[in-house]
This record gives structure tokens, C-alpha cells and sequence, in this order.
């Protein structure tokens, strides 16, 4: 007996079991076979293949069809079958009014067909005959209707048992799931929403039990189980190709050398014999195609940065596809490609984030589906969702779960979820019913469960001729900016699923820091007339930029503006290309007990490399691995691995989970290791600088391509800062909250303009020493209320109130908020706020279908109107503090001053100590108060919670560390912007302040509580 | 005529009341607050709790945190009643009229006590000097024309006493902060924290045409209460009661035939009763219980607020509008509110129209023969007739 219809959890909604759960009881209950059919998907059929073989089962893979009605099971045998079932799962989601029957009848050459449903059964069988079409019993009454027709049909049936769990236990977790899905309560859950009690794996003589008058079933599903051979082929390529090539090989080489005539002027035979070698490797590996396709696109798009190991191509830095210079960067092509490793290689492409859709729509416009289509994510459960969900189905109200999901961290949490609501420091003082420990019970088992498929942040996968041949596609719900019209194809694997069947992804990703630097660069053009070319120069040597980047002062700048980053360039004077991508590649999670060690040597105190036998590896890196390749350079020198082996270990490191591949690589570790007579201790030591790489990591070529952009944004800083700034802002901040940007621009000297509606733009605008705030921050204003303004502006600027709002037709309410944060000031025509308000009241309102209103009556002499305009009654300006609190309120930060201005009268009551002053009290106490920039939670060594957090006191920015024993009693404090009191000791390292802090709270409660001490 | 209004203000009632019984509690932090329960706020407070930095609504735990020698008792609210019927037995002997508000709050109209009692501030010292000694309760009094100026003169004086002579209400008001005046919509608030009038005083210097291009009807309200003009009565409840009348039909139905003439004896009554205590309603609301028990509300402005043609066609509005459902009416219900004393409305609102007057005088000579003869003694021709 066979299972044949079985759901795991990537039947979402539904099935409760992973495909290693279900793998797992399959051998423990004694199956040689187990079929996995997801509700119209193959979205785990990769994971079930591979659970499958690793346990020794044999594998079946299809899917249950549901459409309009009609449902099957649909097994491949070959691979003939497998493509059949792609296009049907695919014409199930692309097509709304799809009949199953008719789809299946005419296009099911290689599937065997399984149904319980007559109608389906009956008019396939009219259609395209008997053959391969089998009637499906399940345990229930229905069965007897079924083998009824069946007879009469003369098909033969099968016996499955509709599975949707690995154990009984899990129905709860389906029901769980169900409701979840349904997005109902688990009270009011219907009950045909319900898979049966006992739909669940159950064992061979339990079916057999319920299924006394018809033996022959389970017969018919064992000889079934034996003709679906059908595996999903690994480590074929299927690479994608330009549409109208003959010789890709031809015209690579072409290309090549005239990107490198262009690149270098001439061509050195160290360059030309590395081009040479790279040209014959491709060819070899027969990614001429790819290559040229990868170009096609780029040359077709706007700015972009090429990242990942493709830039340590020297092919692709002549194609224009990346621009940082291999030879020179010491960056080694074999790391790309080389002719051992199996799986095909990754280019990661970088374009402008508001123009990354239009090299979307070019790719589906070139290759149109089914050829080209996104690569999928399998959107899981995480701690927060699964919580929140959880609660939900409970009932509970949406307040009072977000005060829980919201303290829930993203990362470096552990241990189970139950724990964590109780003990975690961000739980404390909350009071949480006791409820909330079982929702935290059954939500842990839901952790890892895929909720729904969503689309990879930029995979793209292209294909010559059909890609529902190899995997189905879906439409995706994303639309393209600016292309309405394109549906967005989105293939059922993921990043991982793609990449063994064979599919190349190419990633398009968006970024901000490239339209940052677009933007920058274009308003430089316009200001100064100085045209910078973004791929061609080098600002690596300018010495204002690299002053910026030795003292830390690399706020907005891409890549090196986190505080970590800031700090080890502070504290390692990294200025150079080379310092700088490896201080920005050894800030990984769990490297910070080699920065230490890092910083001292750099600073020239002598060490010794963990083995003489890693001399060589790291000595550029001061025997530090730091770089994604040290790994598998460290494994084949220490151990004596190959380099395929070495690999190996690398991309286990990178997986979300590493643990049981990663074992067998340690395995092979030690044992190469004790071949090679290394000391076992050094060997531990070598294994736990090896792991400090799991999660994530960069290989050399990544952070030379980002370090190069770098370098490009920081040359703008440093010499037009106003647009720099201004485009930083423009295009959302990056890093930091805007607050922290515009203080930063007051603390570079320049000028903060308030938003105008005659100055402003919709996005800020820099120039000279002047930063313009654009329209586009603030709240309530809608871009395309922004748009009729700029629009209507273009005959002219606006006069007075009147004026603007006759020709911007604008609503009251925009209108209100616009005067509120004083954008008329330059048009009151000696009226204050509060009068301009008054005349936009006595005005009437626009939006309420202008019967009272003046302006778009045009009758402002008839009803005496302008008699009432002028009718004003003298009301008084806006105190400074009154301005200062409405924008806020409306910007969140402040052109005028520091937001911690808002708070000068209780900030007087304190004795402070400024950011600026702290040099002169390292060691000492000091009390400090500041809004909070960023904080980011991390985990000790010995797994303790922890944090770092930023504080802006409007002089400057504070590096401050709150310690486990802290975090645990007051990191719960650290909740929004504050602002905070801190108490805390100076510390220096390596020449960078930073606080230990001791104690902190809210200013507020602080001041209150001391206001009532004194009364 | 010129009224006579008290505001009754016992401060710190709950907890002077608690401290009546408990002299253990005087002079102490007290506050009174719901118990066992996680979420309690504090819902009253005596003098010293309030000194200590506390106000009503904040939460217990922090309010023990900030105050560590806070004591919490449980409301009461047979104590509180007891202690308010207590008042109520002294403030009945001088005051015809009372509106109790809250535990302990009243609003009493005097007019026309003058020559029983003697001049309102020495009737005020005489209740307050009767409630300290009979009841150990000390209270505020605001004595002024209307209810507002009277509330506002307890809630901004330190003097246990004070009286507002006729014609320094306006004066009175000024300096003070707008926030004093009741019945200000939230979003009429929100206008004068916009136009930086948060002073009683500027508000009420501007001039009605300006207040009404900003702010329409409401800036009308608004603009008499910041002169301190306020009609509204002082009414006990079972008198606003009468304001009310409903009918359940002895068979649900939609004919027009028996629903328009049953609203119209509803009106009727609602306008005789409001005529009799020289009141007018600024509102009137129709609810209308379908034979499934499912309800409709509707409510319209009234302009001169007290005849009954007014009443009449303002229900039958009311009523269309209300009037959507297929199913049959079980009951209709009429209520008139917002109501104001009627001699003020001539001085208030610009001099009647000649139809105005015409429709005030004709009601009178309807109400006259109803009174001389009964209601029989008019019939109905068609509404047309009108």
C-alpha cells in the first residue's frame, strides 16, 4: 500500500506536516514509496525529492488539481508527465474560467489521472479514453458512489486517504491553519473547511481495515507507485539565450575586447591572456548566451552596479556589466566560475530602485512568458506572524496583539517562543494574560510553515523556449511601476528550487543609493554644469572624500553609514579602496571578537596566523578570514579539502538551515585536518573562525563593487553636500529615520529650508548651502495634490492664498496643513497663520461641492466675499514653540532647530554632558540625552541579548552600548524616538567614544518623577 | 425676565463624603477606584491627592507609583447617593427648581425667590452655611444669570462664593481660557487652537458676521456663550421627560392614513408642553421600532423651536427620511431637545418677520380656545388648507 494523495505543508492553508515530517513517518511506518500532491503546486517538490532520497524512499511527485468544481490527483511517471502538469498547475492560475477536464484531456500524454470527482472522471473519459485514468477512494460514504461509477465506466480505482499531517496530532495545527487561512475564528470555522479527523499518514493495515470490499485498490496504488518514476533532473543548466543569436561565443569575444580597448586604451597580455582564459571557460561551460543576455540588459538600463562574485570577472568589467577593475582588486575569476563547480553562476544587478521596474518590464517584454518569469519566495511563518495569527484566530483585539508582536525582535531571538514572551526584556512590565503562553505554544510549530508565495526581491529567470516545460508559473499580485497593463509571472520554486532544476536566475534588484547618486550627479549637472560620469571616474583618491571616510563622517553614504561601520572606519582609518572593503566585509554577526584582534594589527602589533598553513591565505587580511572565499581557501590549505569541498562548506554556511549539511562538512574538516597532522585544538580554532561566517556573509567582489558606489556617494558628500543630502533624503533615507539625516545636513553647515510652496519641489532639493525640504514629507499630502500644485506653479509662482488656490485647486484640508507648517509664508501678504486659516474658513470649502465657495463659483464679489476675506480678525502669530510642535507634527523632524530643541526648558533642569565634550571624560560618568537615531539588538557570546543604540543630542551623535544586564532591565525602554536620559561611562577604543550605558530612561518620566521630588 | 441661577459645586465630594464616615481618611491622599480590576483608573480624588499631582483617569498603578501613600477605596455609590439626597433636602427649601448633576452637583434656578428669601448671595451663604453645619459638607457656589457664567464662576474662583452681577458675565468670562465654556463640538476647538482664540475675551470680540463665515451655526453658540449669554433652563429630568412622546401601534403598519395624524398628535403634545414652560428645542428627534425590533433615528435643527406647525413638518421630514424599510412600524417616538428659554429669543436672534409673527400669534389663539374648550373644540380641515 501507497500513499498517493498527500498534502504537505506547501499545499498552503492546508497541509500541516513539512516534506521531511511526512518523509520521516513514511520510513517509520514502513512505505517504500510516498507521493507528494500539493493543491495546484510543485512548491516543495524539489525539498520532498531530496528528504525522500536522503531517507531512501522512492519519490512520486505531482499535484492535486482543483478548479471550477472539477479535482484530481495528477502523478507524473516521466518527464513528459512532469511538463503536462506544469502547464495544467499553470493554466489553473492563469486561467479563472479553466475546465479541468477539458485541459486535462487534451494535454496529459506521461500523467496518471486520480479522481473522486464524476464529473471529471465521466467527461475525460468521453474525451481522451480510459487509459491512465483511475477513480479515487477516499474512507467516507462517497467512495460507494464513486466505485459505483467507476464500475460502470469501467476504470479501475484507487485507495488513498487525502493526507494533511504526519500524525494525528497534527489535524489541530490544520484546523489552526484553516482558520488562519480563512482569515475566521477557529469557533466560527465551517466544518467543511475540515479535512477528516484521520487524514493523516496512517499505516498500511489501517487502510486495508477500512477498505474490506475492495482489496484490489491498494494493489492498483502500489502498481501505480511503481510506473511514476519521474525526478527533477539536478545540476542540468538550462541557460537562457539572446532571441536572434547564432554565435553567442563569436560575439562575447567581440564585445569583450572592444569593452577592454575602451576599459584600458590598450590591453596589456596580462589582461588580454585573462580575458582569454575567462572567453574559454565560458565558452566551455557554454555561458556565452548567458553572458550576452546579462549585457543585453544592461545596456538597456539605466545607472547600475554589478555585484557578487560576477565582479570578479574581468569579461563582464569589459561588458559594462560591473565597474570595479578585477586584476587590480586582486579579485580571482575562478571564485565566478571554474570548470569543478556545478551549479551555474549568479549575476546580481543593481539598478536605481525607482527605475528598477522598468528593466522588470524590459526583460518580460524581450522574453514573454512563459519564457521569462520571477523567482518565487516561499513567504514562511516567522515568530511575529505566526503569533499574531495565532491570537487573531483566538480573537483577540489588533491593539493588544501589535503590543505584543512589536516587542517580538526580528533577530537573534532564541529558544522557544513560550520562553521568550516571558522572559525576554522587552516584555517587561507588559502583564500579559496567561493566554498568551498557549498562543505562544501553538504558534512555535507554526514557525517555518509557508504561508503563501510572494516574489523574490529581484530573481529573474529566462529560459529559450518554455518554462512551464521544467516548473508552473503564477501571475503575480505585484504590478510594475508604470506598467499596469504587465502581469508579473512568478515561477513556483524558490531561490534554492530554481537553482537545482537548473534554471540561471539573473537578480534586478533596486537600490537607493544608485538613484541617490543619479539624482546628486544630475543636480550637480545643473547647478555647476560639471557632468561627473558615474562608471569611469575614480574618486578614490580625492582627499576630502577619504578625510570623510577616516573620521566616520559617512551618514547616507551607501554601505559604510551604519554605526559599525562608521566606528571601525573611525577606529581603523580606513581610507583606502582596499581597508575599506575589508573593514565593510569583517562586520558580520558573529566576527566581532576577530574585529578586536583585526584593529590591533592593523595598528601594527605582530601576530601569528592560527597555522603557519594559513600564512599565505590571509595575509592581506592580517590572518583574519574575512572574506566568503577565506573559507574555502582556509578548508583546502588547513584541511586538505578540495575545492569543490571547500565550496561546499561555503554555501552551507549560507543557508537558513545549515546544521545537518554543515556536520558533514566538519566531519570531512577534522578528518582532512588529522590527515594533514594539524593539532586538534588548532583545528576547533580554525572550525569556530570558519562558523562565525554562518548567516550572513560577503565574498570580496560584493563588497568591492558596493565599495566603489561608496566612494561615489562619500565624493559627492564631500563636495556637494546640499545635493547629496538632498537626494539622500529625496529618496527615502537609507539607514536612519529623515530626523537623523536633517540634523546631520545642520551639523555639515547647511541650511534647512522649510517646505514653500513657491521653493519646494515634491522631492528635496539641494544647492550651494541651502537644503530645500520637498512637498513629498508632509503627512496628509498626497502626491497627487503635490502634482496639481508643481503642475499649476509652472505658469508662474503664486501670489497670495487666493491665488494658490484658484489655480492649485487645492482641498481645504491640504490647504490647512500647508499654512499649518507655514508654506505660505512667503505669500501672507502680512496675514499670520492663524488669518490665513481664518480667510481659508471664511472661504468656504472646496471639497464640499463648492456651493459656498468663493473660488470655484467665481463669485467672490456677489456674496460679498471679498468683503468677507478682507473681514479678518488680527489673531496672532505662531509662538517659535507653537511652529516648532506643528512641524514636527507634520515633518516629523525640524528645519528650523533640533527636534531635542523641543525640550530645551526641561533639558536645563539636568546637568548634561554634550556628544562633543564626551573626549574629555573617557573613564568618568557622565549623564547625556538624546533622541534615539537607531538601536540594533545583538546576542553576546554566550547567547545573551544585547544592544547597541545611537543617540542624536543635536550637537552630535552618541555610540552607546547597553549591556545584557541592562538590556534585561531596561532595554524595553527603547521604544520609538524618545527622547532619553542616559547615564553612562565614557569608553575609548581605538580612538572612538563610545558610552556603557548604566541607566536610562524617558526625559519626560524622568522630569516629571524629579519635578515631584522637589514639590 | 432676569433669572437667578446657582451652581452647586461640593469639591472633592466622593472623597469628603468617605472622609465624613471615615474620619481617618481627612486631610489624607484618597483617591476612589474600582478594585481588583487591572486596567482601574482613578475615578475621584480628594484636594490632597489632586496637590500630589493626580488627576481623574489616571491609571492605579502609576498613580501608586507617584504617589506611594495614596489610599484607594472602592466607590460606593449608595454613600455618595445617600450624602446627594442629603444636600438635595437643603437646597429644596430655597430652590423651586433643581437639576442635579453628578454626585452631589446641582443647578438650581431662584428667580423670583428675591422677596421670600432675600438677595441671592445671602440665600447662598445661607445653604452653604446649612450643608457645613447640618451635613459637615462644604460647597462652592457660582451665582450668576444663566448656567454658564454660574458654573464658570466655581470652577475658576478660589473664593468658596461668588456672584456674577447681571450684565458682568461677558466681563467675567473674558480672561479666561476658552476651554471654560461648555458645549463646545470638538471640532469647533480644534478651529480656535487653529486661529491661536484660546481667551473667552477674543472670542467674543469678534463680530457675529465673522464668527459666522468661519463656523457657521455653531459660531453663533459659540459667540453668545463667550459674551456669557446662555439660555438654556435649569430643568429637573422628570420635567425634560415630558419632552418625549412615543406610541406603540395596537397593530404594525405602513399606512400613511395612521401614521401621518399619530405623529401629528405626537408634535402636537411635544409643542403644548414646551409652549407651557415658555421653552423653545433646537432639536427634534423621530425613532422609529420596525415589527423585526430593528430601530431608525433621525434628528433635525428647529428654528423658532416651539410651534406646532413647525414641530408637525419637521416630524413628517423627519419621518420620510426615517421611513426606508419594507416592514411594518411597531412604534414612533418623538423627542425634542436642546432646550432654551423662550423670553431670550427675541433679544438673541434679529426681530421675527411678519410670517413669523402671524404663525406665533395663530398658535396662541389655538392654544387659547384648546384651553377654554378642549381639544375637540378645533378641527382638523386638510393639511392643505395651510
Amino acid at each position: 500500500m501507497i500513499h498517493l494523495h498527500v498534502h504537505t505543508h506547501f499545499s498552503f492553508g492546508i497541509g500541516a506536516s513539512s516534506p521531511e515530517a511526512l518523509v520521516a513517518a513514511a520510513v517509520e511506518r514502513g512505505f517504500s514509496s510516498l507521493a507528494c500532491t500539493d493543491t495546484n503546486g510543485v512548491y516543495g517538490a524539489v525539498e520532498f525529492q531530496r528528504a525522500a532520497e536522503e531517507a531512501g524512499i522512492h519519490p512520486i511527485l505531482g499535484a492535486h488539481l482543483v478548479a471550477n468544481g472539477q479535482d484530481t490527483l495528477a502523478l507524473a511517471t516521466d518527464e513528459h508527465g512532469w511538463a503536462s502538469l506544469c502547464r495544467a498547475i499553470s493554466a489553473i492560475h492563469w486561467r479563472r474560467d479553466l475546465i479541468l477536464s477539458a485541459q486535462l484531456a487534451t494535454d496529459r500524454r506521461g500523467l496518471i489521472l486520480i479522481s473522486q470527482n464524476l464529473i471529471f472522471l465521466e467527461r475525460v473519459h468521453r474525451l481522451s479514453g480510459p487509459e491512465d485514468l483511475y477513480a479515487e477512494l477516499r474512507p467516507g460514504k462517497h467512495r460507494h458512489r464513486v466505485l459505483a461509477r467507476a464500475r460502470e465506466l469501467g476504470l479501475p480505482a484507487v485507495i488513498t486517504n487525502g493526507v494533511i499531517g504526519a500524525h494525528p496530532e497534527d489535524w489541530n495545527r490544520h484546523r489552526l491553519l484553516r482558520a488562519i487561512a480563512l482569515n475566521t475564528t477557529l469557533s466560527a470555522l465551517p466544518e467543511h473547511e475540515i479535512w477528516p479527523r484521520e487524514a493523516w499518514l496512517r499505516p498500511a493495515t489501517d487502510l486495508m481495515r477500512l477498505f474490506p470490499d475492495y482489496p484490489e485498490g491498494l494493489r492498483t496504488a502500489a502498481e501505480l507507485a511503481e510506473r511514476c518514476r519521474y525526478r527533477i533532473p539536478i545540476g542540468r543548466t538550462v541557460a537562457p539565450r539572446l532571441p536572434d543569436t547564432t554565435d553567442a561565443q563569436a560575439q562575447l569575444r567581440t564585445l569583450a575586447y572592444e569593452g577592454a580597448r575602451q576599459r584600458y586604451g590598450t590591453i596589456a597580455p596580462i589582461t588580454r591572456d585573462r580575458l582569454e582564459h575567462e572567453l574559454h571557460i565560458i565558452g566551455l561551460k557554454g555561458f556565452a548566451d548567458y553572458f550576452m543576455v546579462v549585457h543585453d540588459i544592461v545596456q538597456h538600463g539605466p545607472t547600475h552596479c554589478g555585484r557578487g562574485s560576477v565582479a570578479n570577472s574581468l569579461v563582464s568589467y569589459c561588458l559594462g556589466i560591473t565597474h570595479v577593475e578585477p586584476l587590480g582588486a586582486g579579485l580571482l575569476f575562478e571564485r565566478f566560475l571554474n570548470p569543478e563547480r556545478r551549479d551555474p553562476p549568479d549575476i546580481d544587478l543593481d539598478f536605481p530602485w525607482d527605475e528598477r521596474d522598468r528593466v522588470l518590464a524590459y526583460v518580460f517584454r524581450r522574453y514573454p512568458h512563459p519564457q521569462s518569469a520571477m523567482v518565487s519566495n516561499h513567504n514562511c511563518f516567522r515568530m511575529r506572524g505566526a503569533i499574531r495569527e495565532v491570537a487573531k484566530v483566538h480573537g483577540r483585539p489588533a491593539g493588544e496583539i501589535r503590543e505584543v508582536t512589536r516587542r517580538i525582535p526580528w533577530h537573534g531571538a532564541s529558544g522557544p517562543l513560550d520562553q521568550l514572551i516571558r522572559r525576554h526584556p522587552n516584555f517587561q512590565g507588559l502583564n500579559l494574560p496567561e493566554a498568551w503562553q498557549h498562543y505562544a505554544r501553538l504558534a512555535e510549530p507554526l514557525v517555518g510553515t509557508p504561508r503563501h508565495l510572494s516574489l523574490h526581491p529581484g530573481g529573474v529567470v529566462v529560459v529559450p523556449t518554455a518554462l512551464t516545460d521544467y516548473v508552473p508559473t503564477e501571475p503575480a499580485v505585484k504590478e510594475l511601476d508604470g506598467y499596469p497593463d504587465l502581469t508579473v509571472p512568478v515561477i513556483q520554486f524558490e531561490k534554492d528550487g530554481a537553482e537545482d532544476a537548473g534554471l540561471v536566475k539573473i537578480d534586478l534588484l533596486g537600490n537607493r543609493s544608485l538613484a541617490v547618486i543619479r539624482d546628486a550627479i544630475a543636480a550637480v549637472h545643473q547647478h555647476t554644469g560639471r557632468q561627473i560620469d558615474y562608471t569611469s571616474s575614480d574618486p578614490g583618491d580625492d582627499e576630502t572624500t577619504k578625510a570623510l571616510f577616516r573620521t566616520g563622517q559617512t551618514m547616507g553614504v551607501f554601505y559604510t553609514e551604519s554605526p559599525a561601520s562608521r566606528q571601525l572606519c573611525a577606529k581603523s582609518r580606513a581610507d583606502t579602496f582596499d581597508l575599506l572593503v575589508l573593514n565593510t566585509s569583517i562586520i558580520r554577526p558573529a566576527s566581532n571578537r576577530y574585529i578586536h584582534d583585526y584593529l590591533e594589527r592593523l595598528h601594527g602589533a605582530p601576530y601569528q596566523p592560527l597555522h603557519p598553513s594559513l600564512r599565505d591565505v590571509l595575509s592581506e587580511t592580517f590572518g583574519i578570514m574575512v572574506y566568503q572565499e577565506d573559507v574555502v581557501n582556509v578548508c583546502v590549505a588547513f584541511a586538505g579539502m578540495s575545492l569543490a569541498g571547500g565550496d561546499g562548506v561555503r554555501k552551507a554556511l549560507s543557508q537558513k538551515r545549515p546544521t545537518k549539511r554543515l556536520a558533514a562538512y566538519a566531519g570531512d574538516f577534522f578528518a582532512g585536518a588529522a590527515t594533514l597532522g594539524r593539532d586538534a585544538d588548532t583545528s576547533k580554532q580554525v572550525w569556530a573562525m570558519i562558523l562565525s561566517f554562518s548567516g550572513y556573509s560577503f565574498c570580496k567582489g560584493h563588497s568591492c563593487s558596493y565599495i566603489q558606489v561608496a566612494q561615489h556617494a562619500c565624493y559627492l558628500r564631500a563636495h556637494y553636500p546640499a545635493e547629496f543630502m538632498a537626494a539622500v533624503l529625496a529618496n527615502g533615507g537609507g539607514f536612519y529615520h529623515p530626523f537623523a539625516y536633517v540634523a546631520e545636513a545642520m551639523r555639515m553647515g547647511l541650511t534647512v529650508h522649510p517646505p514653500d510652496v513657491n521653493a519646494s519641489e515634491y522631492r528635496c532639493t539641494g544647492r550651494g548651502q541651502g537644503l530645500q525640504i520637498g512637498l513629498q514629507f508632509i503627512k496628509g499630502l498626497s502626491h497627487a495634490t503635490c502634482e496639481r500644485l508643481l503642475e499649476s506653479r509652472k505658469a508662474g509662482p503664486f501670489h497670495n492664498i487666493r491665488d494658490l488656490r484658484q489655480r492649485a485647486r487645492l482641498a481645504a484640508d491640504d490647504l490647512r496643513q500647508l499654512i499649518k507648517i507655514g508654506a505660505l509664508d512667503s505669500i501672507a501678504d502680512g496675514y499670520t497663520r492663524p488669518m490665513l486659516l481664518w480667510q481659508l474658513d471664511a472661504g468656504g470649502r472646496g471639497d464640499r461641492g463648492g456651493q459656498r465657495d468663493w473660488i470655484e463659483s467665481g463669485a467672490a464679489g456677489q456674496r460679498g466675499g471679498r468683503a468677507v476675506l478682507e473681514d479678518v480678525p488680527r489673531l496672532k502669530p505662531y509662538s517659535e514653540e507653537r511652529q516648532r510642535r506643528e512641524e514636527h507634527a507634520a515633518l516629523g523632524f525640524l528645519t528650523s532647530s533640533h527636534p531635542m530643541a523641543l525640550h530645551a526648558e526641561t533639558l536645563r533642569r539636568f546637568r548634561l554632558c554634550r556628544s562633543t565634550e564626551l573626549r574629555q571624560h573617557v573613564g568618568r560618568s557622565v549623564l547625556v540625552a538624546g533622541m534615539l537615531t537607531t538601536a540594533k539588538p545583538v546576542r553576546t557570546v554566550k547567547d545573551e541579548p544585547m544592544q547597541f543604540a545611537t543617540f542624536d543630542d543635536g550637537h552630535g551623535l552618541i555610540e552607546s552600548v547597553l549591556f545584557p544586564d541592562l538590556y534585561r532591565k531596561r532595554g524595553h525602554v527603547l521604544f520609538d524616538q524618545g527622547p532619553f536620559l542616559i547615564r553612562g561611562i565614557v569608553t575609548e577604543d581605538f580612538g572612538a567614544i563610545s558610552l556603557t550605558i548604566t541607566d536610562l530612561d524617558r526625559l519626560e518620566r524622568v522630569a516629571y518623577l524629579d519635578g515631584q521630588n522637589r514639590a | 425676565m432676569l433669572r437667578s441661577i446657582f451652581f452647586i459645586d461640593p469639591p472633592s465630594f466622593c472623597t469628603t463624603v468617605e472622609g465624613l464616615v471615615a474620619p481617618a481618611l481627612r486631610g489624607r491622599p484618597v483617591a476612589v477606584a474600582a478594585q481588583g480590576a487591572d486596567r482601574a483608573t482613578l475615578l475621584a480624588l480628594s484636594r490632597e491627592a489632586r496637590e500630589a499631582g493626580l488627576e481623574r483617569g489616571t491609571p492605579v498603578r502609576l498613580a501608586r507609583k507617584q504617589c506611594p501613600d495614596l489610599i484607594i477605596i472602592p466607590p460606593n455609590p449608595e454613600l455618595y447617593a445617600r450624602a446627594s439626597r442629603a444636600l438635595h433636602d437643603i437646597l429644596k427649601i430655597y430652590a423651586p427648581v433643581i437639576e442635579p448633576l453628578d454626585y452631589g452637583h446641582a443647578f438650581l434656578d431662584l428667580t423670583g425667590t428675591e422677596r421670600l428669601f432675600g438677595p441671592a448671595a445671602d440665600v447662598a451663604g445661607r445653604i452653604r452655611r446649612e450643608s457645613r453645619s447640618r451635613l459637615g459638607l462644604p460647597l462652592s457656589i457660582g451665582v450668576a444669570a444663566n448656567k454658564l457664567v454660574s458654573q464658570a464662576a466655581t470652577a475658576v474662583a478660589p473664593v468658596p462664593l461668588l456672584e456674577i452681577t447681571r450684565g458682568g458675565e461677558a466681563a467675567f468670562l473674558a480672561p479666561h481660557p476658552v476651554r471654560l465654556l461648555p458645549d463646545v463640538p470638538p471640532k469647533v476647538r480644534q478651529r480656535l487652537d487653529d486661529y491661536q482664540l484660546d481667551i473667552i475675551g477674543d472670542v467674543a470680540a469678534l463680530t457675529e458676521r465673522q464668527v459666522i463665515t468661519v463656523l457657521n451655526e455653531a459660531g453663533r453658540t459659540l459667540l453668545a456663550r463667550a459674551r456669557g449669554i446662555d439660555m438654556r433652563p435649569v430643568l429637573p429630568p422628570e420635567v425634560r421627560q415630558q419632552f418625549q412622546a412615543a406610541h406603540t401601534l395596537a397593530t404594525d403598519t405602513n399606512d400613511l392614513g395612521v401614521l401621518h395624524p399619530l405623529l401629528r398628535r405626537l408634535s402636537e403634545r411635544i409643542g403644548r408642553r414646551l409652549r407651557q414652560r415658555h421653552l423653545v428645542a433646537r432639536r427634534l428627534s423621530l425613532r422609529l421600532v420596525y415589527a423585526d425590533f430593528t430601530e431608525l433615528r433621525k434628528n433635525a435643527p428647529l428654528r423658532s423651536g416651539n410651534l406646532d406647525v413647525e414641530l408637525w413638518h419637521a416630524a413628517r421630514r423627519l419621518f420620510t427620511k426615517a421611513n426606508v424599510k419594507r416592514i411594518a412600524i411597531r412604534n414612533v417616538a418623538l423627542a425634542a431637545d436642546r432646550l432654551l428659554e423662550a423670553d431670550g429669543q427675541l433679544d438673541l436672534w434679529h426681530t421675527p418677520s411678519e410670517t413669523v409673527r402671524r404663525a406665533t400669534d395663530l398658535q396662541s389663539a389655538i392654544d387659547r380656545i384648546t384651553t377654554r374648550w378642549g381639544g375637540a373644540a378645533r378641527q382638523r380641515t386638510t393639511l392643505a388648507a395651510q
